[in-house]
């Protein structure tokens, strides 16, 4: 889990703002994170956040065990 | 998480081998109108309307891809590669995703289950919308 994930998880977002070089989202409950661009050596990347791909995920549930096993019931002796 | 919801139909066909997932072709329609457990085939589901980039009716429709099915230890799964859309104009409002087997001939266009996105949504042009299949565990498991 990254820790733009971390921070975000299951908050409410109320605002995300920019300063062309940064990214900062503010939750409902007051949590903020500012989210930067970085070089392998930790290093600002010269650039600005842009929406690039923005839309809607569907994470679809599977069904499991379509098939439940019968079992055999018992009831004492004859 | 979408929850899978079960075409009753889907069963019967299943096991009378109408639905074959290592040979037939699956597909996936988007609509605004919520199906219900007893439609038995595409015709019976409202699809949106044709534009964007999205063409349904007859045989429309995403074709899902990359869909395996395998058995280990007695268990038989079917994963689905991630369907991702993308608008190339004005799309929706959606919010049903019902599967369905475009292979199928009697019934033809055998419903499979359908997912509801929970709100209904509209695509704008370059909006994409993920189908986002279970990877590990598949659409379905039988044991």
């Amino acid at each position: 889990m990254s820790d733009v994930t971390a921070k975000l998880r299951g908050k409410r977002i109320a605002a995300v703002y920019t300063n062309g070089a940064r990214l900062m989202f503010q939750t409902e409950c007051g949590a903020e994170i500012e989210v930067a661009w970085v070089d392998d050596n930790g290093r600002p990347i010269k650039g600005k956040p842009v929406a690039a791909v923005s839309g809607y995920r569907l994470r679809a549930a599977g069904l499991h065990d379509l098939m439940h096993l019968p079992r055999v019931a018992t009831h004492g002796e004859a | 998480m979408a929850t899978y919801n079960k075409f009753n139909d889907y069963v019967e066909q299943l096991a009378k081998g109408v639905h074959n997932w290592s040979a037939h072709t699956y597909k996936a329609v988007f609509s605004n109108t919520a199906p219900v457990a007893t439609n038995t085939v595409l015709s019976d589901i409202t699809q949106i309307s044709n534009g964007g980039g999205y063409t349904g009716g007859a045989g429309g429709g995403l074709t899902l891809d990359t869909v395996t099915l395998s058995e280990t230890g007695g268990v038989a799964k079917t994963t689905i590669a991630d369907e991702v859309f993308t608008a190339s104009g004005a799309v929706g409002p959606l919010r049903y995703v019902p599967l369905y087997n475009d292979s199928a001939t009697s019934p033809a266009d055998a419903l499979v289950c359908w997912f509801d996105y929970g709100s209904s949504i509209s695509l704008a042009t370059g909006e994409v919308f993920t189908l986002d299949f279970d990877g590990t565990n598949g659409l379905w498991q039988l044991t």
